[in-house]
């Protein structure tokens, strides 16, 4: 049975949320969707050469407002109740209302103005990305980890100049994603507020998928070929395919310390597992594994989908149209002129005598 | 087969031959290139252009870098990848004259801007060809440039890009690839030619031997030019054992050259 779902604005289509865990709360519990896929009637497409098709454009604007982690009190629940899930559906649609009439008027989260989200058109059951450990949160750091100071550019979202905090004496001070350079694996999987869409595209020998946000191309070998030598680390690591029946199963290590998700290190290795498990739906299962870091590995979902309308990739020149770093460090220095300029006043005693600058604000 | 054979023992020899050589891909010195599952030339591979291009697409002499740099940036001289010199405008060629000037900064490529097309073909960084059963990729090394060849019928760019919007289709031999929707503000090379959004590039993707390609690229654009014009240049397989794209994110090489003067001094 093929689910066709409504992207008009503001309609529920919860049902479609479910597709892909037939049985909701085996799959929920991380159980890979595998196992699930293959009960049914459908059966992957295989490509030319045999191998499962997993080609197209894929969005996970589905699950725009999970959360990573599923809030403690709801326990091992992977799927909200009905209940929750409307409540879910009004916060976001009004989060992501898009009145034409009052431009003007709208407040965004730091990702531009509102009515370039991507949010409520369609929503999640989903408690949380993490599907395992069972009650979806992180686990604990281990010792080392605790004390690890991570320098603030290089942590998405959790301290740093881009979110208003400061320092902003330089580039290095904000986050990767404001200095254009990279979301960073496995968070480069997360749904943001738009352009969520990634494409794979498959050949014979290799896999390749280009994500839409910050425009990231992977190109992926299925050779058996073994990794690159460890003297060379990469922003998104080093990835090896291989197909695990109609399961893509790619094996990520050879990062550096210039990326870093809440605290990884350069021992960071990720094991994704892609299935189609239906026309319109793919799921991708990550597997976060640092010995260093965490105390167990952990693993984490989204669901890409198809959709007619986003049919392409969109160019995101991000770097070549970084407005905002030019604006947030000439703001920041044109703030310390006229603090210098207030102190000046004041040490300079009365007007008599001293040299009166106006403040020429830039 | 010696000869001395009777007429059906030379068809047999000829028939075992040629079902060998189509099974085994191209012998030695064969200029042609492996098929694909359904029937296509076989682009998948990593290539690169070995010429000059990059630093100037028409014929030029060395040139000395930065001063200060001795000569570790000055170009070396070629013969130019241009059927004949860009035929610009008297306006056009007044500005790129201008851009060569002030090159070292005004370069596209000094600020890790993406390259567009032509440029992302001949920057001095492999790329890699995937050819999938609708969509054919492209991904640059330099930069994480890439792009999507679509097939078919596609609905217009609904925005001017860098890279352009690909539309493929083939044509015997050859991927002929239509790019169009450019913004304008690559350039073609560190020599200062320059790009308007009127540009259109016509590619021709052609392989001439297991590992080898031709390239050609028409240049139109009424804004800039007296008439279109073309070049073009082989690309190599590269062979290098274990040899894969890696990453050049140079974002964080070009800050200082364009946030520089906006860090935040030492105070006394």
């Amino acid at each position: 049975m093929r689910y066709r779902f409504l992207v008009a604005f503001g309609v529920t289509v919860g049902f479609c949320a479910v597709v892909g865990w037939p049985s909701a709360p085996i799959a929920a519990q991380g159980v890979p969707a595998a196992n699930t896929a293959t009960a049914g009637h459908w059966t992957v497409p295989k490509t030319p050469w045999g191998h499962p098709d997993l080609q197209g454009v894929w969005t996970t604007d589905l699950e725009i407002g999970v959360p990573i982690e599923r809030p403690v009190e709801l326990g091992e629940k992977a799927m909200l109740t009905e209940a929750e899930y409307r409540q879910r559906v009004e916060t976001l649609k009004k989060r992501y209302a898009d009145d034409k009439a009052n431009r003007e008027g709208e407040v965004g989260n730091e990702q531009g103005p509102v009515h370039w989200y991507e949010g409520a058109q369609q929503v999640s059951y989903r408690t949380s990305l993490v599907i395992d450990p069972p009650n979806g949160r992180i686990p604990p750091y281990t010792p080392e980890a605790q004390k690890r100071v991570v320098r603030p550019g290089t942590e998405l979202g959790f301290v740093g100049g881009s979110f208003g905090k400061g320092p902003f004496n330089g580039p290095e001070d904000l986050a990767l994603t404001d200095r254009c350079i990279t979301r960073g694996l496995p968070q480069t999987w997360f749904p943001s507020e738009y352009n969520n869409g990634f494409q794979i595209v498959q050949s014979p020998d290799h896999v390749t998928i280009f994500y839409e946000r910050l425009h990231e191309a992977r190109v992926i070998p299925l050779d058996g070929s073994p990794h690159l030598t460890g003297q060379i680390r990469q922003w998104i690591g080093d990835s090896r395919a291989r197909w695990d029946g109609d399961t893509l199963v790619v094996d990520v290590t050879n990062f550096g310390e210039q990326t870093s998700f809440r605290k990884s290190s350069s021992t960071l290795h990720l094991i994704e597992r892609y299935t189609r498990v239906d026309a319109d739906t793919v799921r991708i299962e990550v597997t976060v594994d640092d010995p260093t870091t965490w105390t167990r590995p952990w693993t984490l979902a989204v669901t890409g989908k198809k959709d007619p309308a986003y049919w392409q990739i969109f160019e995101y020149a991000c770097h070549e149209g970084n407005y905002g770093m030019r604006n947030m460090l000439s703001g920041a220095r044109a703030e310390e002129r006229a603090a210098r300029k207030v102190l000046e006043k004041k040490t300079s005693g009365s007007n008599a005598g001293a040299r009166t600058r106006r403040n020429s604000a830039k | 087969m010696g000869r001395g054979n009777t007429g059906s023992a030379r068809r047999v020899a000829v028939v075992t031959l040629t079902a060998l050589w189509m099974a085994v891909g191209p012998a030695r010195g064969q200029p042609v290139a492996p098929r694909t599952a359904d029937g296509r030339p076989n682009l998948n591979g990593i290539w690169q252009a070995l010429n000059t291009a990059n630093w100037d697409v028409e014929a030029h002499e060395a040139r000395p870098g930065p001063p200060q740099l001795g000569a570790l940036l000055a170009a070396p001289a070629g013969l130019g990848v241009v059927d004949g010199q860009i035929p610009y405008q008297p306006w056009a060629a007044a500005k790129k004259k201008e851009n060569f000037d002030k090159r070292w900064t005004a370069d596209p490529e000094a600020k890790c801007y993406l390259p567009g097309i032509p440029r992302a073909t001949y920057m001095p960084f492999p790329f890699q060809i995937v050819q999938g059963t609708d969509k054919v990729m492209m991904i640059y090394e330099y930069a994480a440039a890439a792009r999507t060849i679509h097939f078919g019928t596609v609905p217009e760019s609904p925005i001017d890009t860098w890279m352009g919007h690909s539309v493929g289709r083939w044509e015997g031999q050859t991927l002929v690839v239509d790019v169009t929707s450019f913004n304008g503000l690559a350039w073609f090379d560190r020599a200062g030619n320059f790009q308007s959004d009127r540009l259109h590039v016509i590619e021709r993707y052609t392989p001439i031997g297991a590992d080898l390609l031709n390239y050609e690229a028409t240049i139109e654009d009424p804004k800039l030019y007296t008439r279109p014009w073309t070049m073009r240049m082989p690309l190599y397989r590269r062979l290098d054992k274990g040899v894969q794209l890696l990453e050049f994110k140079c974002v964080p090489f070009a800050e200082e050259l364009l946030y520089g003067d906006l860090r935040k001094k030492p105070t006394r």
